[in-house]
C-alpha cells in the first residue's frame, strides 16, 4: 500500500512538471507524459494472483486513460481556428472530448472507494482547470469536477484565482 | 443550384432580380389563377422532405416529438425568462412545432425557387431591421456537412426589404396529390429548416442526451423576435472567449445560446436513470452552450469600452515596467498603479452584468396579406 502511494505521489509530481513547468508546446507535453506514465508502468506491483492485483490494474488502467485524456485535451486555438460555419454549434473536436471526460467521470464513481483513483481523478481536474491554453467550458467543467472531488474528501478548494467567467459557469450547474 | 420542375417553366417567366423571381403582372394574374391547385401550404404539423430516408425520417421525427424525453421539473422565474417553454413533454411540442414546420435537406438537395408577391406590402417596424447580417442569399448555398440552418428569418427579412411578401416554392414535400409546395413567408416563424443528412447520421451520443431536439429548440428561437432582434441574431464572441472574433455568441439571456443551455440544464434534471457518463456530457454541453450567452453591452457606452481597453494597456505596459524594475519603492508604486487600474475596471465592467431579455414575439405581415395566403 505504502509503495502504491508512493507510486501515485511520484506520477503527479512528474504529470504536473510536465503540464506546468516545461512544456514549450504540445509535442514536449506529450513526451513527458508518455514518460511519466511508462515509469507508472514499471513500477506498479505485479503480483499475480494477489487480491490486490485487481486493484493495481484499475488503478494503473486509469492513470494510463488520464494521462492520454489530458495528452488529447483541445486548445483554445484549435477552437479559434474553426471556419465560421463550424464554431455555431458544439465543435466536433469538443464533442468528442466530452465522451472522454464522461468516461473519467464514470470510472471516478465507480471507484469512488479506491482512494487512489480519487487522488488520481483530483489531480486530474486540477490540471485541466488550471491552464489558461485550455478552452473555458473545458476548464469550468473540471473545476466544479475538482471542487465536488475535492468536497468529498473534507478539503476546499481555493477559487480566488480562478476567472469570473469561469466561477460563473461553474456556479450554473446545479445540483452542486 | 435552383432546378425547375412541374409548374416552374410557367413561373419562371418572371423577371429575375438577384436570385429572387419578382412576379410581372401577366404571371401574377397566372399564379393567382394556380393558386388553388396549388395550395397555399401553411403546414401545422411536421413535414420532412421526400430525400430523407426512413431511418433518418424516424430519428427527426423523434427528435420533433421528443418521443424519448421525460418531463422536466417546473421552471423557475429566471428561467421561464430565458424561454416559456412548459416542462411536459406536450407544452415543449407544441412550443416547436410553433416555430418549426418544414424540414428540408441541405441546400444543395433542395429543388426551390424564390417568388415574391406584391409591391409595397406593409411590415411592421418597417425602418427597423436587425444588424447587418451576412448576404442573404448565401444560407442557400451554404452546403458544409452538418450544417443546420433555419431560413425564415432572412427570407422574411428579404422580403421585409423588398417591401413584397416571399413565396418559397418546393417539390421536396411534393406527392402525387399535391407535388408543390409554396409556402409563404409571412412571418420569421415560417419554420423553414435546412438539416444536412450528416448531422443525424454523425450522433453518436446515447438517447439520454438529445443534441438534436436541442439543436432544433435552439434554430426555433432563430425565427423569434422582432425589428432590430428579428431571428435573435448572434454577436461576434470577444477578445480571448474561446470563439473569439467568430459570430458564436449571443448578447441576449434569452438567445438561442440560452435556450440551447437551459434544454440541456432541464434534460439533466430530468434525467433520473442516467449514468454518470451521460450526466456528464449534459453538464458539458449545457456549460458549452452558457459560455456563449454573454452579458449584454447595451448599457455599457462606447466610451466606457473604450476607457477599459485604455486602462487594461495601462496594466499591460505597467506590468512590463514592473517586471524589469529592480527599485523597491518603484515597484511598489508600479504595483499601487496597477491596483488601482484593476479596480476601476471592475467598477465599470460591474455595468456588464445587466441582463438583456429580448421580447420573443415575431413580426406578422398584415392580416389582409396572411388571409390572402390562406393563413388563419
Amino acid at each position: 500500500m505504502v509503495k502504491n502511494k508512493v507510486v501515485i505521489i511520484a506520477t503527479t509530481l512528474i504529470t504536473l512538471s510536465a503540464v506546468f513547468l516545461i512544456p514549450e508546446n504540445k509535442e514536449d507535453t506529450r513526451r513527458l507524459l508518455q514518460r511519466a506514465q511508462s515509469t507508472l508502468t514499471h513500477v506498479l506491483p505485479n503480483k499475480k494472483g494477489s487480491p490486490d492485483q485487481k486493484k493495481a490494474e484499475i488503478i494503473k488502467t486509469f492513470h494510463s486513460q488520464k494521462m492520454r485524456v489530458l495528452n488529447e485535451l483541445p486548445l483554445k486555438r484549435d477552437l479559434q481556428g474553426l471556419e465560421q460555419g463550424d464554431s455555431h454549434y458544439t465543435p466536433e473536436l469538443l464533442k468528442s472530448f466530452a465522451k472522454k471526460m464522461a468516461s473519467i467521470k464514470e470510472n471516478t464513481v465507480t471507484y469512488a472507494h479506491i482512494p487512489e483513483i480519487q487522488v488520481a481523478a483530483l489531480d486530474f481536474y486540477a490540471l485541466c482547470s488550471d491552464r489558461e491554453e485550455y478552452p473555458l467550458s473545458i476548464r469550468s467543467l473540471c473545476l466544479f469536477n475538482r471542487i465536488k472531488l475535492a468536497k468529498a474528501q473534507g478539503e476546499n478548494v481555493d477559487i480566488s484565482g480562478y476567472p469570473l467567467e469561469m466561477k460563473k459557469l461553474v456556479i450554473q450547474l446545479r445540483p452542486f | 443550384m435552383e432546378k425547375s420542375t412541374g409548374f416552374a417553366p410557367k413561373l419562371a417567366q418572371s423577371v429575375n432580380v438577384g436570385d429572387m423571381k419578382c412576379l410581372s403582372a401577366p404571371n401574377l394574374l397566372k399564379l393567382l389563377l394556380i393558386l388553388p391547385l396549388l395550395q397555399v401550404s401553411t403546414s401545422h404539423a411536421f413535414q420532412i422532405a421526400n430525400e430523407f430516408n426512413e431511418k433518418e425520417k424516424q430519428i427527426l421525427t423523434n427528435a420533433l416529438n421528443l418521443e424519448e424525453e421525460k418531463s422536466w421539473q417546473e421552471l423557475t422565474k429566471e428561467q421561464r425568462e430565458i424561454g416559456n417553454i412548459g416542462p411536459t413533454i406536450d407544452q415543449r411540442h407544441q412550443w416547436l412545432k410553433k416555430r418549426i414546420n418544414w424540414i428540408l435537406p441541405a441546400m444543395e438537395k433542395v429543388d426551390y425557387q424564390l417568388l415574391s408577391y406584391g409591391l409595397n406590402i406593409p411590415y411592421p417596424f418597417e425602418d427597423r431591421l436587425p444588424p447587418l447580417q451576412e448576404d442573404n442569399f448565401n444560407i442557400l448555398s451554404d452546403s458544409r456537412p452538418g450544417t443546420i440552418r433555419n431560413l425564415s428569418p432572412e427570407l422574411y427579412l428579404q422580403g421585409k426589404k423588398t417591401k413584397s411578401l416571399i413565396l418559397f416554392r418546393t417539390t421536396n414535400f411534393g406527392n402525387l396529390e399535391k407535388p408543390v409546395h409554396l409556402i409563404p413567408l409571412h412571418s420569421p416563424r415560417a419554420g423553414i429548416i435546412s438539416l444536412d443528412q450528416e448531422a443525424i447520421g454523425s450522433e453518436t451520443f446515447s438517447s439520454k442526451v438529445p443534441v438534436l431536439s436541442s439543436i432544433l429548440f435552439h434554430e426555433a428561437r432563430h425565427g423569434d423576435g422582432h425589428a432590430e432582434n428579428l431571428g435573435f441574431p448572434h454577436s461576434v464572441c470577444p477578445r480571448d472567449h474561446d470563439y473569439s472574433g467568430q459570430k458564436a455568441c449571443d448578447r441576449t439571456s434569452n438567445g438561442a445560446y440560452a435556450i440551447s443551455a437551459l434544454y440541456f440544464e432541464k434534460s439533466l434534471e430530468a434525467c433520473s436513470s442516467c449514468k454518470e457518463g451521460d450526466k456528464e456530457v449534459l453538464r458539458f454541453f449545457q456549460i458549452e452552450s452558457q459560455n456563449r450567452v454573454l452579458p449584454s453591452l447595451k448599457r455599457l457606452s462606447l466610451n466606457t469600452l473604450d476607457e477599459i481597453h485604455r486602462l487594461e494597456n495601462q496594466i499591460n505596459n505597467l506590468s512590463r515596467l514592473y517586471f524589469s524594475e529592480t527599485d523597491e519603492q518603484k515597484l511598489n508604486e508600479i504595483r499601487d498603479k496597477i491596483y488601482k487600474y484593476h479596480d476601476e475596471i471592475q467598477q465599470l465592467e460591474k455595468r456588464r452584468n445587466a441582463k438583456q431579455i429580448l421580447d420573443p414575439s415575431p413580426e406578422k405581415v398584415s392580416t389582409h396579406e396572411r388571409r390572402f395566403f390562406g393563413e388563419e
